[in-house]
C-alpha cells in the first residue's frame, strides 16, 4: 500500500513537472507566440514618437499670429516660443522639427543636448532642412531616419524580450526537475532518471533561446549607436543654422 | 518524525516557494509582453504551487522516509541553477530604453532579488538537512 502510495506521488510529481515543458512549448508556439513580420508592421504603424506639447497655448481663431524673422532661438521654458503645426511635426519632443502655425514658410527645429532642448526657427526651405548640398544631412533626412531607427529598435526589443520570456519559462522548468528530482528521489528511493533528463533538456534550450535574445541584443545596440549617430548630426546641422542666421 | 525528516520537510516547502516565486515572475513577463493566455496558464500552475505549499499534504508523504544523497545533492542542484539564472538573466541596462521605464526589465529584477532571497533560504535549510543527515548517520 505504502509502496503504491508512493508510486502514485511520483507519478503526479513527474506530470507536474512535465506540465511545466509542454504548457510552454504549446503556447510559445501557438497560443502566444507572436509572429515577427506582424510585430514589425504593428510596430510601423502604432508607433508612436513621444510628443510632448511645444508648451503653447492654442492661437485663437480670430487673431493674427505673430510674424517672426527666420533665425529666432528659444529655450525649452521660453513662454515665447510660437506655437508649431502638430500635423506636420516629424520626430518627438527631443529632435524634429514642424511648420509653424499660421505661417508654413517657417519651421521650427529643435535638438536636445545636457543643457536642454532648443529651438531654431529656420526658413521651410532652408539649409538646415534640406541639408544643402547634403540632404542625408539635412533634418528632413536625418528625422525620418530617426524615426525609423526608433521603430526598428521597437521591434527587436519585442523580439527580445520574447525570446527572453521563452526562456525564462524553460528556466522555471529546469528550476522545477531540480526540486523535482530531489521530491522524487525521497519518495522512490532515486528512480528519479526522466525528471534529471527533462531538466537537462530545458536547460540545453534556455542557452538557445538566450543566443537568440542576444542576437536581438546585438541588433539593439547597433541601431542606439545609429540613433546616437543621427541626434549627432542634427545638434551639428542646428550649429549651422545658428551661424547662418547669425545666433551666438 | 526525525530531525533528518523534518529539515527535509522545511527545505522541499522552501523550495516550492522558490519555484512558485520564479513562475511568478515568469507569469508577469509574459503578461507583459501581451502573451497573455500563457501568463495565466503560468499562473494558474502557481496557483497549484501555492496550494500544494498551504495544503502540506505531499509534504507529509516525506515523514518517516530514508533522506537520499540524491535528493539532498538534487537541492544543492537547484541552488546553484537559481544563482546561475540571477546572474546570466539580470538585465540591469535595460530598465530605461528610449527614455521609457521598460517594463519586463522591472520584472526581471523583481523576480532576481526574491529568488535570491529564497535560494538563500533554501541553501541555509539544506545546509540543516546535511547537518541532520550526517549526524543521523553517526
Amino acid at each position: 500500500m505504502t509502496k503504491r502510495k508512493a508510486l502514485s506521488s511520483a507519478g503526479l510529481i513527474v506530470v507536474i513537472a512535465i506540465s511545466l515543458f509542454v504548457c510552454p512549448l504549446a503556447t510559445a508556439g501557438s497560443l502566444g507566440g507572436q509572429d515577427v513580420a506582424a510585430q514589425a508592421q504593428l510596430a510601423q504603424i502604432s508607433f508612436e514618437p513621444q510628443l510632448t506639447p511645444l508648451g503653447i497655448e492654442a492661437t485663437p481663431e480670430a487673431s493674427t499670429p505673430a510674424i517672426l524673422p527666420p533665425g529666432q532661438y528659444f529655450e525649452e521654458n521660453d513662454s515665447n516660443r510660437p506655437e508649431v503645426d502638430a500635423d506636420t511635426l516629424v520626430g518627438d519632443a527631443l529632435f524634429g522639427y514642424a511648420q509653424l502655425v499660421g505661417d508654413p514658410s517657417l519651421t521650427a527645429v529643435w535638438i536636445t543636448d545636457s543643457e536642454g532642448t532648443h529651438y531654431l526657427i529656420v526658413d521651410s526651405a532652408s539649409d538646415v532642412l534640406t541639408g544643402g548640398g547634403d540632404p542625408n544631412n539635412g533634418f528632413f533626412q536625418l528625422a525620418n531616419h530617426r524615426d525609423q531607427i526608433h521603430s526598428q529598435i521597437l521591434v527587436a526589443l519585442d523580439n527580445r524580450d520574447a525570446h527572453h520570456e521563452t526562456a525564462d519559462t524553460f528556466r522555471w522548468g529546469t528550476l522545477a526537475a531540480a526540486i523535482g528530482w530531489a521530491a522524487c528521489a525521497i519518495l522512490t528511493g532515486g528512480l528519479c532518471l526522466p525528471v534529471v533528463a527533462i531538466g537537462a533538456g530545458a536547460l540545453w534550450y534556455t542557452e538557445n533561446k538566450d543566443n537568440d535574445a542576444q542576437v536581438q541584443q546585438n541588433l539593439i545596440e547597433g541601431y542606439q549607436r545609429d540613433l546616437a549617430d543621427d541626434e549627432r548630426l542634427m545638434r551639428g546641422r542646428f550649429k549651422i543654422g545658428q551661424s547662418l542666421y547669425g545666433q551666438p | 518524525m526525525g530531525d533528518e525528516n523534518l529539515q527535509a520537510i522545511k527545505a522541499l516547502r522552501t523550495g516550492v516557494a522558490l519555484l512558485a516565486w520564479y513562475g511568478l515572475g515568469v507569469a508577469s513577463g509574459a503578461l507583459a509582453i501581451s502573451r497573455v493566455l500563457a501568463g495565466i496558464i503560468y499562473l494558474v500552475l502557481v496557483g497549484a504551487l501555492v496550494f500544494v505549499l498551504i495544503d502540506g499534504r505531499l509534504f507529509r508523504r516525506f515523514e518517516k522516509r530514508e533522506i537520499p544523497g540524491t535528493a539532498i545533492a538534487g537541492l544543492y542542484f537547484a541552488i546553484a541553477l537559481v544563482v546561475y539564472f540571477i546572474i546570466k538573466d539580470l538585465r540591469l541596462n535595460d530598465l530605461y530604453i528610449l527614455g521609457q521605464l521598460h517594463i519586463p526589465a522591472v520584472i526581471n529584477l523583481v523576480q532576481a532579488a526574491g529568488a535570491a532571497i529564497l535560494a538563500a533560504l533554501l541553501f541555509w535549510e539544506t545546509v540543516g538537512l546535511t547537518r541532520a543527515r550526517f549526524a543521523g548517520r553517526r
